[in-house]
């Protein structure tokens, strides 16, 4: 059910200000509203020093976020307490900024060592990569004294350019160029070419001019022999390594004195800046704040000792009176036993109830796995599912929405078993096995629907349909009535007589109603349909009888309660039928298994999806109204 | 003869109306993902509109059920 809500106004001195934010943070109840919109008074002034202030504590929230981010976690530190800071903003900021002015450069300073060092490992391998394709063509190269050698890469589909260079190349050195090339892999072809140092801007000048990409190594080991070069880069990795453990070690313990300690402080932080940011709401006189904003009725009593005690009498909580129309934009919070809390959940998908709305989440707790159980109606599944949805819910106790989850399970698998009990029917056909194909243990207490009475099911899933929907049609028409929006009650009365006359029709065709019955019917039916169109005005001649339409489709809409449930009976006769199929009884049995296997997951999600879209589309749509304001109540971080 | 007849015709009652169903739904989803992709909470929404088309597919083996099991029987 919806949470009642009222309305209330705190009051205090300016110099209780910051006491009062905190002590509203820590009860976590008060959903803040702008105090200036109602009271005509103006907002709490934030003189320049605060503004200032508050600058500052952002920023060594900012600052303290990099840092966090910088330590690693570690295993065994002490976890994060909230220390005991000063409430003044000014010296809550002194005290935080001496320490991190201290640790923080050095800290830095490491990190920024750290990533440089791990870019430079990365790029290693591949200079090692190069330098190995090259190594053979080095072998070729003598290397004179005032001489230069650069290396090329290039793509096979144009190693002709490497007889323009070298052409070119010997050109300008005069024939003092020397040039080797080689395939390196089936796409590239590597060069190296030697020249005279003297000649080496024309050289580059031609590989510029001709597109050609040099591969550059290293300042460390550019210009040293090829193998010198490879010797240098596995010292130059050792090394790296070595210093990046060293360095981890360093940020290790670094983390172990000092990450507790910060994570504490950005909470305190986070707390103060929160607090100010709900102080832009309040309004002030000249010695006062006020604070207005809505919180549960049955906290009111816990709020007003809890003020009192802490901050003494000069803060007063009172409740103000509110009409029906600020009632509207009360926020909302939906309050249900813990039984409820899954179907709440499912609820609150579909949006937030309007404030004087109704809850369904009782109703879908009622439904939704009756819909579930006539579904899926097997005893041997819907055991195995109580036992997954059991073994589900404890591995995950402390995951909210996976144990939310596995209880809606238990519930819609009792619910499974009962109908499976009412259908005798065990993982499809095998009570024939258990029993006899004219005497099947367990016997239907009902109906079997693996017999030839589809179509009473077919009737049954239709006249749940009816229930349900009518069910919403009355709430709607409650709530409407409640409102007082009469265009909407004799919209919601003409649709009940219509659908009325309608059942009443189909009775008297099928002998379950005297034939009597058949022109008064014809004459609600026509009553229903004036009553559809007359709020509507001139467009309710074509939107009435459409939404007749819609409503029989959704009342239609219920037959996927015997027609999900048939598909997963006969997927489970044919695997059943599978044993004795190959006649390979073993192999028939691991056919069999397969497909109950299919069906089993088929079973877990999509009577779960249809039950729930029979509520969301077919149920809702006639009562629950969406578009209130959710219950956000001002907290502290915890 | 006759059988066979029926037996077709619960075909096609259902299998176009799945084929209908599945065109309905496929451009849904693919449009229902976009949105995901951008707002992840917005999964309750997508999934109601998915699932409506399918009353098109529940209808049609109704009727297929109905001929089968009516008119065969």
């Amino acid at each position: 059910m919806l949470e009642p809500m009222t309305r209330v106004q705190i009051i205090g001195l300016h110099r209780q200000l910051e006491a009062t934010t905190a002590a509203l943070a820590r009860l976590g109840v008060l959903h803040l509203e702008n105090a200036t919109e109602s009271s005509a008074l103006p907002s709490l002034a934030l003189d320049p020093q605060r503004v200032r202030s508050q600058e500052d504590i952002s920023f060594l929230q900012a600052r303290l976020d990099a840092l966090i981010q910088l330590l690693p976690d570690v295993d065994g530190a002490s976890s994060p307490t909230r220390p005991a800071l000063p409430t003044a903003l000014d010296a809550l900021a002194n005290t935080v900024r001496a320490p991190l002015d201290q640790i923080a450069p050095p800290l830095q300073a490491l990190a920024q060592r750290r990533d440089d060092l791990e870019a430079e490992a990365l790029a290693w391998p591949r200079y090692e990569a190069m330098l190995q394709k090259l190594l053979p063509l080095a072998a070729e190269l003598r290397v004179p004294p005032g001489f230069d050698t650069l290396a090329l890469y290039i793509d096979k589909r144009y190693r002709s350019a490497l007889d323009l260079l070298r052409v070119e190349v010997e050109h300008i050195t005069g024939n003092q160029a020397q040039v080797v090339a080689a395939d390196v892999d089936e796409r590239t072809t590597a060069a190296l070419v030697v020249f005279p140092h003297a000649q080496s801007a024309a050289v580059h000048a031609v590989l510029e001019h001709e597109n050609i990409t040099q591969v550059r190594l290293p300042k460390e080991i550019a210009g040293r022999g090829f193998h010198d070069a490879r010797r240098a880069l596995e010292e130059r990795s050792h090394r790296i390594n070595a210093e990046l453990a060293e360095i981890n070690a360093q940020l290790h313990a670094q983390a172990q004195q000092w990450r507790p300690q910060l994570i504490g402080w950005r909470s305190v932080i986070h707390s103060r800046l929160q607090g100010l940011q709900a102080e832009t709401q309040f309004a002030s006189t000249a010695h006062t704040f006020v604070i207005e904003g809505w919180l549960p009725k049955r906290e009111l009593p816990s709020v007003q000792n809890a003020l009192a005690q802490e901050l003494g009498p000069t803060v007063i909580v009172h409740e103000l009176p509110v009409d029906d129309h600020e009632l509207e934009h009360a926020p909302v919070t939906m309050e249900n036993t813990p039984a409820l809390k899954p179907f709440e959940r499912l609820v609150r998908t579909m949006g937030v109830p309007t404030a004087r709305g109704l809850d369904p989440t009782w109703l879908m707790a009622i439904f939704l796995p009756l819909f579930f159980g006539i579904i899926v109606g097997d005893i041997g599944y819907g055991a195995l599912l109580l036992l997954l949805a059991l073994f589900l819910k404890r591995r995950y106790a402390s995951n909210g929405a996976i144990r939310d989850l596995s209880q809606l399970l238990v519930y819609g698998s009792i619910w499974a078993i009962v109908w499976g009990v009412l259908y005798g029917e065990v993982f499809g056909t095998l009570q024939y096995a258990l029993g006899s194909p004219d005497n099947p243990w367990p016997p239907a207490l009902w109906i079997p629907r693996t017999g030839d009475q589809i179509v009473t099911l077919f009737i049954f899933s239709v006249a749940v349909g009816a229930v349900h929907v009518v069910l919403g049609l009355v709430l709607g028409l409650w709530d409407a009535w409640r409102e007082k929006h009469r265009k909407e009650v004799i919209g919601k009365i003409g649709m009940l007589v219509a659908l009325t006359a309608l059942f009443g029709m189909v009775g008297a065709l099928t002998n379950l109603l005297p034939q009597a019955f058949f022109t008064p019917t014809i004459v609600a039916l026509v009553v229903g349909i004036v009553l559809l169109i007359v709020p509507l005005g001139w467009m309710g001649l074509v939107i009435g009888p459409l939404e007749l339409v819609e409503t029989i489709g959704n009342i239609m809409s219920y037959l996927r309660l015997a027609a999900v449930g048939l598909a997963s009976v006969y997927i489970a006769l044919v695997a059943n039928e599978m044993v004795g199929v190959f006649g390979n009884v073993v192999l028939g049995m691991i056919v069999a298994l397969l497909l109950h296997g299919l069906n089993f997951a088929i079973l877990m999600l999509s009577p779960s999806i249809q039950s729930l879209r029979l509520h969301y589309v077919e149920f809702f749509r006639h009562f629950y109204k969406t578009g209130g304001k959710e219950y956000r109540p001002f907290k502290g971080e915890a | 003869m006759e059988v066979g007849l029926l037996a077709l015709g619960a075909g096609i009652a259902v299998g176009l109306a799945a084929l209908a169903s599945g065109l309905a739904m496929s451009r849904i989803g693919a449009a229902g993902m976009g949105l995901l992709a951008e707002k992840p909470n917005m999964l309750g929404t997508v999934l109601v509109f998915l699932v409506i088309p399918e009353t098109i597919v529940i209808l049609g083996f109704a009727v297929a059920a109905m001929i089968i099991f009516l008119l065969g029987g």
